[in-house]
């Protein structure tokens, strides 16, 4: 079987390299392209859109850097142009390192379509499965942050790298909404924790130490919420620093619980999987996704261009927290 | 096979058959790997790799080490962005990014030769700092929108052959001269096999370092002015993630760790090692992090089974005395 | 007087009690308990491997594992405490010591029978000990470590239990060190292994040993990091190695062999661990921090590099004096 996929491919791969468009009667071959691998949040992307792949019989490949190297995507992807996919899902770690590459995935005659974030020139792509554009997460993100600080106060953003492109946008978009709409607050530091756990929970007890009046931490990485979280509950300060941010609902949940985190702020990660996987089908066979569409297990998507939205942004509470699986 | 035992070592040997074993499986499990395609982009993949690793090899045959090779590139990588952003042309961009790779070789170097640091810990210094450096100067942002007359360093073919192909083949024969047939070259290694000796018998061993350390750095700037050009756009972090891959790819090709032997053909034979077992995982579709251990058994087992050979020879000699 | 001046620590502790106190001046609450507490807790982990790693140093070996080995324990620990019917504090701590013990003796096993250089075969374990876990969990963090676990790394009356375990730890090393057999092959190894081997020391036994103490010691840091901090992050701890290295080099270690003290590899602990804290508390703007952080150890390790070069000299002036 998997031989006979590789021939396959592999005349697939020749065949569009004479310039004739051959749709296949077998199945599509879709490489869904995390900006990391092992990230909770993108493994449960994994778990949909592997789902997604057997509900819709195409084969999908799951594979990304297991680090945040931009370059390293970069190979991913020429090694997936080289394995013949039809198709290349891609979240981009960096918007405009992966172009050379997706040119050249286009050049081939392989459909290119970006999930999660998008790429600087967009006529490389088909489409763009979006979760919601950076700068309305990033302002939401601060919404629901100000609203728990009471609007007033001395806050800081801890983010993964200062390399991160999507982290920073949301930092600054958050930041921005607060100069324009909370003149209370002050911004009085800007972190970042590369993604490791342990160094979030160090930061934040060292912001605790040079900001005394700090009354809040935004979290705009995974890691870092649940970090910041534990340090604030273990100095005893549940409700008078708050904790909100970028988390899975499992990461959060026992932090919500205990009280030391307020709110934690995302999209359904699994869903976002399912749909680049669904958009990607819905391409090959020479379909479109429209406006208002209800899409099978992840709902009513909002299409505008060739960019696809779910809206819908999860606030995570105490309340609900048990009613997500990711 | 006497003659094959004259005319290579051993550890040749058992690298050669390690990679013909790698280039077997890689041919079996995969249609797409022999094609020509696949084999070129191979190669544009790891010749950034593979340039910052023959860099590396210089300074570990002196004895030395540099840990700040990653963020020397790296920042090398946005010295270069912010020149050709700003509205430099390519060539000035390239002379300022070389000059920087030139400042960071010669910090390493005077830590190491004039201070007397352990390279280890003067690198490991370094290597902070350059990450700093490339972080303010950058302020974290990867910097895109490189005027498209930089591309063709990282993206251009001539005779159907990536550009960065070519240079690292190119760097590789004159890297490979320079260590065997100059003077230089010799020092290098009379350094790396004994710091004093070389000291007594006349040779200007700070000299030596200095130019040891710029060039490991210089071979680092064009690794990151390569990187730059193939995806358009220069970040800090660059080339971080490589560190750890170029030691062992240096010490797979049969440099010693402790300095006064090894080479350059070795060193690219291990990057090519290493590239090929990323690019054959990626082709077959398993998971990156199995990419991690397959790396790690596969120097250990070289190392070991190279070892074993070595000390039963040893035996079998000692016996005919 | 003199003798403490000469001491190699000296020079590092000053530097360190110079930094304390400019931050001190800079920012009163530097110098509180909770802050002194944080910034001691949140250096056990690499504390307790820099231990370990000071011996594998003055063997003039090097373990660029650690930070592997730490993480592969502390992941088999955090998946145990929760899905094991017999898991219990007692347990957990066998399974650390055993898991580290394994580790360390690969290591050992691999550097000592063969005599391959040690950062060769510790660079090629560090990827397999990493890659092992990353497969095993395909990356995914194992969170809500349970309640008795973590109660293990919190703090009581306030002493932190944390920084309890580290002192041990350093005792039981120095006492090695000093006291026993093996601890004195340590120093032999490491300063002229052919008159070690010339006056009876078993090289290969004693290195294998060192590389086993360094993997407990990295099996019990697993222990401590789960326990301190709730949650299991198998990518975690990237580069902690090199922390634990320049710890001890600060602390006056020589990375050559020979040479090394535990007192000294604590001050250098607790160096870097007030450097990474007081870059926040003295506000340095987030991008300077890195290159700050480096400037300081470049200028620690020069500092103290003169330093020994100049005490030498003169030394040597003295032998040459008397030789006259």
């Amino acid at each position: 079987m998997k031989k006979r996929l590789a021939l396959f491919a592999l005349g697939a791969a020749m065949m569009v390299g004479m310039g004739t468009t051959v749709y296949a009667e077998e199945e599509y071959t879709i490489a869904l392209i995390p900006q990391q691998v092992g990230i909770p949040y993108f493994e449960t992307s994994n778990v949909w859109g592997t789902k997604a792949g057997e509900d819709l019989g195409c084969e999908v490949i799951y594979t990304g850097p297991t680090s945040g190297d931009a370059a390293a995507q970069a190979n991913i992807v020429q090694d997936m142009i080289t394995k013949g996919v039809d198709c290349i899902a891609i979240s981009p770690l960096d918007a405009s390192a992966i172009e050379p590459v997706l040119k050249q995935a286009k050049e081939e005659g392989i459909k290119v379509i970006t999930w999660d974030s998008d790429v600087t020139d967009t006529s490389l792509r088909e489409a763009y499965v979006n979760c919601c554009s950076e700068k309305v997460l990033g302002e939401h993100l601060m919404q629901r942050f100000a609203e728990y600080m009471g609007e007033e106060g001395e806050y800081a953003i801890i983010t993964s790298v200062l390399t991160a492109q999507n982290c920073s946008a949301w930092a600054k978009y958050a930041t921005e909404y607060q100069e324009a709409n909370y003149p209370n607050m002050t911004r009085v530091a800007y972190e970042p924790c590369d993604d490791d756990q342990s160094k979030a929970y160090a930061i934040t007890q060292n912001l605790m130490t040079a900001y005394p009046e700090l009354k809040g931490v935004l979290g705009v990485t995974t890691p870092a919420p649940p970090a910041a979280a534990q340090a604030v509950g273990e100095a005893g300060k549940n409700g008078e620093i708050v904790v909100t941010g970028v988390v899975e609902a499992s990461a959060a949940k026992s932090y919500l619980e205990d009280g030391s985190m307020q709110e934690a702020n995302i999209w359904h990660p699994g869903k976002l999987g399912y749909l680049a996987v669904y958009t990607a089908k819905t391409l090959l066979d020479g379909g479109e996704i429209t406006d208002g569409m209800d899409v099978p297990e992840v709902g009513v998507v909002e299409v505008k261009d060739d960019q696809i939205i779910m809206t819908e942004l999860l606030d995570i509470t105490t309340e609900n927290v048990d009613d997500f699986d990711f | 096979m006497e003659k094959l035992r004259k005319r290579f070592t051993l550890h040749e040997m058992v690298l050669a058959g390690a990679f013909l074993l790698i280039f077997l499986i890689g041919a079996c499990s995969n249609e797409n790997f022999l094609s020509i395609r696949n084999i070129l982009s191979l190669f544009q993949q790891m010749s950034e790799m593979g340039i910052m690793a023959m860099g590396l090899t210089i300074v570990i045959i002196t004895g030395g080490m540099d840990l700040s090779a990653g963020t020397t590139m790296g920042l090398c990588a946005v010295t270069s962005g912010l020149c050709l952003t700003k509205g430099l042309g390519v060539v000035p961009s390239l002379i300022i990014s070389l000059g920087v790779a030139v400042l960071c070789g010669a910090m390493n170097a005077v830590l190491v030769a004039i201070i007397r640091i352990p390279p280890m810990i003067a690198t490991l210094g370094t290597q902070m700092f350059f990450l700093g450096a490339a972080l303010v100067l950058s302020k974290g942002n990867s910097i895109s929108g490189i005027p498209e007359s930089f591309y063709f360093l990282g993206q251009a073919k001539i005779f159907g052959m990536p550009l960065q192909m070519l240079l690292l083949f190119g760097l590789a024969i004159f890297l490979m001269i320079m260590l065997r047939n100059t003077v230089t070259g010799q020092h290098i290694y009379a350094i790396g096999n004994n710091m004093k000796a070389a000291l007594f018998s006349g040779i200007r061993t700070k000299h030596v370092l200095f130019y040891s350390y710029i060039m490991c750095s210089v071979m680092c700037c064009i690794a990151g002015n390569i990187q730059v050009s193939r995806v358009a756009t220069a970040r800090a972090d660059m080339g971080s993630a490589f560190l750890m891959t170029c030691i062992s790819a240096v010490v797979l090709g049969g440099t010693s760790i402790n300095g006064g032997n090894g080479g350059i053909v070795g060193t690219v034979v291990g990057i090519m090692i290493f590239a090929m077992i990323g690019n054959i995982m990626n082709l077959v579709g398993i998971s990156s992090f199995w990419q991690q251990l397959a790396t790690g058994s596969i120097l250990v087992l070289v190392v070991v089974f190279n070892r074993m050979i070595e000390m039963q020879k040893y035996k079998v000699k000692s016996r005919k005395v | 007087m003199k003798k403490i001046l000469e001491k190699r620590e000296t020079g590092v502790f000053l530097i360190l009690l110079l930094l304390c106190f400019g931050l001190s001046l800079y920012s009163p609450s530097f110098l509180s308990y909770t802050n002194i507490k944080n910034v001691l807790v949140n250096s056990v982990p690499v504390g307790i491997m820099a231990a370990g790693m000071t011996i594998v140093l003055i063997t003039a070996g090097i373990d660029v594992s650690v930070a592997s080995q730490m993480m592969f324990s502390a992941t088999w620990l955090a998946i145990f405490s929760q899905n094991s019917p017999i898991a219990n504090p007692v347990t957990v701590l066998i399974l650390a010591l055993v898991l580290g013990a394994i580790t360390g003796a690969i290591n050992g096993f691999l550097i000592a029978a063969f005599s391959i250089p040690p950062i060769i075969i510790t660079l090629g374990t560090a990827s397999i000990y990493r890659g092992i876990i990353l497969v095993y969990t395909n990356g995914r963090w194992i969170m809500n470590i349970p309640k008795w676990f973590t109660a293990l790394g919190k703090t009581y009356y306030n002493i932190p239990l944390p920084i309890i375990y580290a002192i041990i730890i350093f005792m039981i090393t120095a006492w090695i060190l000093k006291h026993t057999y093996f601890g004195r092959s340590v120093y032999a190894v490491g300063g002229n292994e052919n008159a070690a081997r010339y006056v009876g020391v078993n090289i290969k036994k004693t290195i294998f040993l060192t590389y086993f103490y360094s993997g407990l010691l990295c099996g019990f840091a697993g222990f401590v990091l789960d326990a301190i901090l709730g949650n299991c992050q198998p990518s975690g701890s990237n580069g902690w190695e090199m922390n634990a290295i320049a710890a001890a080099v600060i602390g006056g270690t020589n990375i050559l062999g020979g040479s090394g003290s535990v007192i000294g590899t604590v001050i250098g602990v607790a160096m870097m661990g007030v450097i990474e804290n007081g870059l926040v508390v003295a506000h340095i703007p987030t991008y300077w921090q890195k290159l700050v952080y480096g400037l300081i150890i470049i200028a620690t390790v020069t500092f103290d590099v003169l330093r020994r070069n100049y005490a030498d000299s003169k030394k040597q002036m003295i032998e040459i004096d008397q030789e006259a």
